[in-house]
């Protein structure tokens, strides 16, 4: 035990015990042992899932000794699968390991319950045809399929699965819950017991800023009718009353209080995402209903009934200058309010389970609590079908991605389907045969415009330079590009047994200039999102409208500073090169010149800009519903560095 | 040795076939899998997470001469990502092992391995390698290496960037779900000195609040971690690779904490606190180090074009990749051309060094700095011999020893605390001394 905590420890950091632990549960099916599939189940076995069984019903060839890390020179002519699944057990003896030399696409056939057994398959280097049928066998088992795909310097990844409930999204920039607008009656007789303008200088300076922003705010209401200040000019006035009570400049604590003014006027809100999971029609509860669903209706129950529509407390609070005595008592403040919304939800939930003739103690109080604790940030992602995908349901996207100058992605989607589609057609990949590159190229270009017409989009065209790159990969499987693929696909297999972090989302977008990503939610709403980034990263035309809300400073200045963000560096970049020091909540919506209604996105989050360090906390999902994504990679076409 | 046919079929595709997608002056040839095989050494540094990645990575691209350089011995929670290391490795070299695992698997591969620091290698070292692979954890590190690579750079008199001066690097990093990928074309793109901004601070914790009024198990960590064992074991080092250094914190800070009513210190917790442990998994550091070796065979073979310049991979909520064309700091005290200061028309050569001493930017990177103007020596500190005979030239005026240009020149700087030479652009003030 304490060797494997020792060997995880850098990973139980992330995920802690109960990720790992289902982790170490997850039976992972691998279909296709080449350097993609062998990559991605090489980073998972490292990870210590409980087992894998992969089938590939080939053998050891001298091109696999250059591509892949998992096969040996002394297995060569052997059992492909065999020999990976060796040499992935060396790896992590802890991890039961089994093999099936067969074809998947004949197992598929034969034995459609094999995979029934399995938590999660890992679909690799499969044809679109097996993968439409794979997936249906994978829905009606409930098993979670990721289809990963490396095709010379270009590949795709994508996530099958009915619907995948986020409890612990993690995420990277958790926000503060101090209810400094709305203080509980506990709060608020702790808050009383202390003087904010006490003489001592010591204490006057060790009060936690949390403590003087109630009294201040409780003061405010009381003059104001019970309103909390709203517009810049009373927000204005609201700091000056918090700096007015200073006994000198140097104080930590009304530092923090100021800097953290605006959360009484902008408590963190409930986001569009969270309004759709409490709004989805699963909340109505039946005896098939799932346990996170009987734990999404007791929290709907919650806010309704017990929290004037608040979310459950999480208890947690930040660090704040202050003496050791003060504010380990406030904390315990914080905790016992958060457990009492525990005891309520757990009161709901157990009602719920009453109801529906379920042992009451069938969701224990730790599950709940978890709950609870992440209630801000619970999602639910549920993705289409590949055939559905693959009708012409999805014409009018890809009509419009494609009439856009940035749309490559799209094209490399196109392509990436039309190989498949070529294969189908003359029993081989194009560009195979040197002597035949030419001709593929051609075939290739006629198998593009059937595809487009297909599905129902005319007048469109795919790049000549791409058509001819794709015949020139000729199906080449590159190593760091299946070793790219292949860790995505892991990384994403990792989220979905430890239960905690959010799959693919449709709000990735494109890069710009080295890989390009494109991740498709579903075809009819978020290609756009891919797309819509790629834009606003590259062309100049685009501006970004913004609303600030709740800044109380809405200036040239801070406009051109999320311009300057929102232009050139995402959400998640650390970006210092402002000086300044304020702090804001934002609202800030950004439009596409010329762009339609639902080309909005909106951002909100908590903006701090410290000493010249300021960080994007957190971009907000858009509110659409989701249904089901690719992501697709390309290595290619980006920039010319000087000839060395 | 002899090949085995069609063992590079799949990497042939993109060696051998013209594409409208390539980098410039690309041209498809059998030659550049000999090139890639016998002559592009490439150099890793660090065979941790990212290194045994980057080694796998590019023998499977078909680099044949790899060096790899790693002060590092292998340790148990080395191994949930680090897969060429083995529970029976545990203590050894990494650099080693790393090199014989893939020496092993790859046949026809030379890795050379270095179990060494990298400071302990000299410039002539670094030297010999066509691209250096970073597979580092430290900005320190980085930017030792940065100094070493930016030290080659030489400029034409007139700025021009002599391009044969170029040592490419590709730099990965990774943390939990998240990462980067760069290519450092230094001169041409940002190194780590124009960008160091993009590093995020330290943080660290007032002393006075672990003194006085700590409030997390971390605060009560650090008092113990930074204060107490310097209090209670005098003159000892503390060192955290000792599991009884490490438990003495453990047990102590729990002591403080129960003292202050604090909940929370856990054995995991202090090794993360002390040691700055960045969490780390093998699906991340197989993804950047992947990238970042595809970079590598794009530079050597201009089989594709390259990636301009920095790419994060964000996979915390979904996955999220972006690449930003970060820019040069034309005023870049390691790449640039120059490092502009102003002096006088009258400043003798003895001002300007008292000058480049007290200037905030060379801060701790200069002492007793040598001084030469297109090859020539102005001043040199030692030998005592060339010391003694440019000694003269301290009260010369500064202008009159670069030719008299009113319109400066760039100076070149050597100090024993430089990895390499620093280059100064001087120009003259306008204003005419009237003594
Ligand atoms: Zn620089």
């Amino acid at each position: 035990m304490a060797q494997r905590n020792n060997k995880y420890d850098r990973q139980l950091r992330i995920w802690g015990d109960h990720g790992q632990a289902a982790l170490e549960h997850a039976s992972v099916c691998l279909l296709n042992c080449g350097p993609t599939g062998s990559e991605a189940l090489k980073n998972l076995v490292l990870g210590g899932i409980g087992s894998f069984t992969i089938v590939d019903p080939s053998r050891v060839e001298a091109a696999d000794l250059g591509n892949n890390f998992l096969v040996s020179w002394e297995n060569l002519g052997q059992s492909k699968a065999r020999s990976v699944c060796a040499l992935l057990q060396e790896l992590n003896e802890s991890v039961g390991a089994k093999f099936v030399e067969e074809s998947p696409e004949a197992l598929l056939d034969s034995n459609p319950s094999f995979f029934a057994s399995f938590t999660l398959v890992i679909a690799t280097q499969m044809p679109e045809k097996a993968l439409i049928k794979l997936d249906e066998t994978c829905r009606q088992q409930r098993v979670m399929l990721l289809v990963a795909r490396s095709y010379g310097l270009a590949g795709l990844v994508r996530i099958c699965i009915q619907e995948h409930d986020v409890i612990e999204s993690k995420p990277d920039n958790p926000v503060d819950d101090l209810r400094l607008h709305k203080p509980w009656p506990e709060l608020k007789r702790f808050v009383d017991q202390f003087d904010i303008d006490a003489k001592d200088q010591l204490e006057h300076q060790h009060i936690p800023f949390a403590i003087i922003l109630v009294k201040v705010a409780e003061e405010w209401k009381a003059a104001h009718g019970g309103r909390l200040p709203s517009g810049s000019k009373e927000r204005a006035e609201f700091k000056a009353a918090v700096r007015a009570r200073k006994q000198s400049d140097d104080e930590d604590n009304y530092k923090e209080a100021l800097a953290s003014a605006y959360k009484v006027w902008a408590p963190p809100t409930i986001s569009s995402e969270l309004h759709s999971v409490l709004d989805d029609s699963a909340v109505e509860i039946h005896s098939t209903s799932t346990d996170f669903w009987i734990l999404v209706a007791a929290l709907k129950m919650f806010m309704a009934n017990d929290a004037d529509g608040d979310l459950p407390l999480d208890g947690a609070i930040p660090d704040m200058h202050s003496y050791t005595d003060y504010y380990i008592r406030l904390q315990k403040v914080y905790q016992d309010r958060a457990e009492a919304n525990v005891s309520a939800v757990e009161a709901n939930v157990k009602s719920i389970l009453r109801k529906i003739a379920r042992d009451s103690l069938s969701i224990s109080r730790s599950t709940i609590k978890q709950f609870c604790k992440n209630a801000r940030n619970l999602r639910v992602l549920r993705y289409r079908t590949l055939a559905d995908e693959f009708s012409p349901l999805a014409a009018f996207k890809i009509q419009r991605l494609l009439a856009v100058e940035e749309s490559s992605n799209v094209e490399i989607y196109i392509l990436l389907r039309a190989v498949d589609q070529f294969a189908a057609t003359y029993n081989r990949y194009p560009g195979i045969f040197d002597r035949e590159l030419e001709q593929d190229v051609l075939r290739l270009k006629a198998i593009c415009i059937n595809l487009l017409n297909d599905i129902g989009v005319n007048g469109a065209s795919i790049s000549e330079d791409l058509i001819s790159e794709f015949c020139r990969f000729g199906a080449a499987e590159i190593h760091c590009v299946a070793s790219v693929i292949g860790g995505i696909a892991s990384q994403e297999a990792i989220k979905e047994p430890s239960y905690t972090m959010q799959l693919n989302r449709h709000h990735q977008f494109c890069s710009c200039r080295c890989i390009f990503v494109l991740i498709w939610q579903s075809l009819c709403v978020s290609i756009f999102g891919a797309l819509y980034t790629n834009i606003l990263f590259k062309t100049p035309e685009v501006y970004a409208h913004i609303m600030l809300e709740h800044s109380g400073c809405f200036n040239v200045n801070l406009i051109l500073l999320f311009t300057y963000v929102l232009t050139y560096v995402h959400p998640y970049t650390a970006l210092c090169s402002i000086t300044g020091s304020y702090a804001c909540v934002y609202n800030i919506e950004v439009y596409i010149k010329g762009g339609r209604d639902d080309q909005v996105s909106t951002y909100h989050g908590i903006h701090p800009i410290v000493n010249g360090n300021c960080r994007f906390l957190q971009r907000e999902a858009c509110p659409r519903k989701s249904c089901s994504e690719h992501l697709v990679l390309r290595f290619f076409e980006v920039y010319h560095p000087p000839t060395v | 040795m002899e090949e085995l046919q069609g063992r590079w079929h799949d990497l042939d595709r993109l060696l051998l076939r013209p594409g409208n997608l390539v980098g410039p002056g690309f041209e498809p040839c059998a030659e550049l899998r000999d090139l890639l095989q016998n002559d592009c050494k490439v150099l890793v540094i660090g065979a941790g997470g990212l290194g045994c990645e980057l080694l796998k990575d590019l023998a499977l691209s078909g680099f044949g001469n790899i060096d790899v350089i790693d002060m590092d011995t292998i340790d148990v929670s080395n191994l949930n990502r680090q897969f060429l290391f083995r529970i029976h490795d545990v203590g050894k070299p990494k650099a080693q092992v790393a090199a014989d695992r893939i020496m092993q698997r790859v046949k026809g591969v030379m890795v050379t391995a270095h179990f060494c620091r990298i400071e302990e290698k000299d410039v002539d070292f670094y030297r010999q390698f066509q691209i250096i692979m970073l597979g580092l954890d430290s900005l320190e590190a980085r930017s030792y290496i940065n100094s070493v690579v930016c030290s080659f750079l030489e400029y034409e008199p007139d700025g021009g960037l002599d391009y044969s001066t170029i040592k490419p690097m590709v730099d990965g990093g990774t943390e939990g779900f998240k990462g980067h990928a760069r290519v450092i074309l230094p001169g041409v793109t940002p190194c780590f000195q124009c960008t160091l901004w993009l590093f995020p601070p330290q943080i660290t914790f007032p002393l006075c609040t672990l003194a006085e009024t700590p409030r997390s198990p971390a605060h009560c960590i650090e008092y113990v971690h930074l204060i107490q064992w310097g209090q209670d074991r005098v003159g000892e080092k503390f060192d955290s690779d000792s599991p009884e250094h490490m438990k003495w914190i453990f047990e102590q800070a729990v002591k403080r904490a129960t003292q202050f009513c604090i909940s929370g210190v856990t054995y995991s917790l202090t090794q993360g606190v002390v040691k700055n442990i960045i969490p780390a998994i093998a699906s991340t550091n197989a993804i950047v180090s992947a990238v970042c070796a595809l970079e590598a065979l794009k530079i050597a073979t201009m089989c594709s074009k390259g990636m301009d310049n920095y790419m994060m991979y964000v996979g915390t909520q979904g996955v999220y990749t972006h690449t930003v064309s970060y820019e040069k700091d034309p005023n870049c005290i390691m790449c640039s051309p120059g490092v502009p200061i102003e002096v006088d028309c009258s400043c003798t050569l003895q001002e300007c060094i008292d000058t480049l001493l007290n200037d905030q930017r060379f801060k701790a990177k200069l002492s007793r700095p040598s001084v030469s103007f297109q090859g020539t020596n102005l001043y040199m500190q030692a030998p005592p011999i060339l010391e003694e005979l440019t000694r003269p030239n301290l009260r010369l005026s500064l202008l009159s020893l670069m030719g008299g240009n009113p319109s400066g020149g760039v100076l070149n700087i050597n100090d024993k605390k430089l990895h390499g030479v620093l280059r100064v652009r001087v120009s003259f003030s306008k204003e005419m001394d009237t003594t």
